[in-house]
């Protein structure tokens, strides 16, 4: 796929023309869209589970010990060069599930200005 | 449980990132899903760790389809079935 | 093109106009999908196997790519996953007829929109490679065997990426509502993750919306990485005027 080639206009944003991981799909679809009471919900996936305040887990030492770990391994030097080259060579898999969405992206476009919502 | 703790049992994981990824994965292995947001949070961490290269693809699928399980797992524990 | 009426159940993805054009996506347990339509609208139905159904994520996945499909020529309101109706019969009945009225002002409300979906997570070594380059306190406290000191990096660390989690989500956000409707932010669950939200944008505003989300990726390059999804249907936006 070629990444590295393309100009400055798409180097650097992850697209995706629809859902590609669970991740992006669940905060679509459990939860979300319309509501409706009918026959049977599949309830397999939790949707009357008890929601507990979804924050972040509160920080322990454990946590702290972690994070100060992860500091003290940091090349500095090879940091920021590494970072850079990881997005460019697009994290290993991550650009592979974009399949070529940035002309999927702007190959909707074209229709009707939207009307006002209200 | 499972697949995920399999994985990691392997002496694999600390090779190809952080210690960091590799505890998170464990806890992605061994957490119970409790909760819809914590089932989110395990699929946040399994998808940091497969965008880090971790994981790969088709373990990654595997990984998403095991919290589904789990999650479904809770709920029916939930409701005492 | 009419549906042919069965008895079995039937698995409701969404709800579109009667003329909707439905892709070759397959449907939930490789069912094929068709419309059940009642006047101007339609139904984006499939018949389930069994009532008895355990989803897997290609279920998932599957319910948003149907829904994808025939909005890719057509407004769509999206369901939530897993509404089953006992039959055809009950679409019309229970939902299609009943709801009407509100139905078509709904789709008629999001014709021409769109919903993009922005998500942010930072590249580990990045952002705690700029925490520790801000804060002199913690860069001095690195390499010190002082297991106290640990305890204190880690703190400040984790205290410094929350604040920065904070700036950067919202300066994203903000930067991206201007080209937007209506924005809906999750919650983050992660703590490397900056944001996630979905934005309801006009159709002709989508190019620019993905440039200004190009150069947000490109000023944070080698910290956040971002990915925008779209154009979907507007999954974010439907339940609010909706009572179920």
């Amino acid at each position: 796929m070629a990444v590295a080639t393309q100009g400055t206009a798409s180097n650097y944003l992850q697209r995706a023309p629809s859902p590609s991981g669970l991740a992006d799909v669940v905060d679509l679809i459990l939860d979300k869209g319309l509501v409706i009471d009918a026959y049977v919900r599949i309830a397999v996936i939790g949707i009357e589970l008890i929601t507990i305040d979804a924050r972040i887990v509160i920080a322990s030492v454990d946590t702290y010990l972690r994070f100060a770990e992860a500091v003290n391994r940091l090349d500095l030097a090879q940091t920021e060069k590494a970072g850079i080259d990881q997005l460019r060579e697009g994290g290993g898999k991550a650009k592979d599930k974009a399949k070529g969405a940035a002309e999927g992206v702007k190959e909707k476009l074209g229709g009707p200005n939207g009307s006002s919502r209200d | 449980m499972g697949f995920l703790t399999g994985l990691l049992l392997l002496p694999l994981a600390p090779v190809r990132g952080t210690i960091w990824l590799a505890e998170r994965l464990m806890e992605v292995a061994e957490r119970e899903v409790d909760s819809e947001a914590t089932f989110k949070r395990l699929l946040v961490e399994a998808e940091i760790a497969f965008e880090a290269g971790e994981l790969s693809e088709a373990e990654y699928e595997q990984v998403e389809d095991e919290l589904l399980e789990r999650l479904e797992l809770a709920r029916r524990e939930g409701e005492g079935r | 093109m009419s549906a042919t009426v069965t008895e079995a159940p039937a698995y409701v993805y969404g709800v579109s106009w009667a003329d909707v054009v439905l892709g070759d996506a397959q449907g939930i347990g490789e069912a094929s999908v068709r419309a059940v339509e009642h006047g101007e609208l339609a139904a984006l139905v499939s018949e389930l196997p069994s009532a008895d159904v355990r989803a897997r994520r290609r279920d998932l996945l599957r319910h948003a790519e149907v829904l994808q499909q025939a909005f890719e020529q057509s407004t769509v309101l999206p369901l939530g996953f897993g509404t089953v109706f006992e039959s055809d019969g009950d679409v019309v009945a229970d939902l299609l007829e009943p709801r009407y009225e509100e139905l078509v002002a709904l789709l008629q409300s999001l014709d021409g929109l769109v919903e993009l979906t922005v998500r942010a997570l930072y590249d580990e070594a990045g952002v705690l490679a700029m925490i520790v380059g801000d804060e002199p306190r913690i860069a001095a406290l690195r390499g010190s065997n002082n297991p106290a000191d640990q305890v204190a990096l880690g703190e400040a660390v984790s205290q410094a990426l929350a604040e920065r989690r904070a700036r950067d989500g919202d300066e994203i956000v903000a930067s991206l509502s201007s080209l937007a409707r209506e924005v809906a932010v999750e919650e983050r669950v992660a703590e490397f993750e900056v944001v996630r939200a979905a934005f309801l944008v006009g159709r002709s505003a989508v190019d620019e919306f993905d440039a200004k989300a190009e150069d947000l990726a490109r000023r944070h390059n080698g910290v956040i990485r971002f990915k925008l999804t779209g154009p979907l249907p507007p999954h974010h936006f439907v339940s609010e005027q909706w009572a179920s």
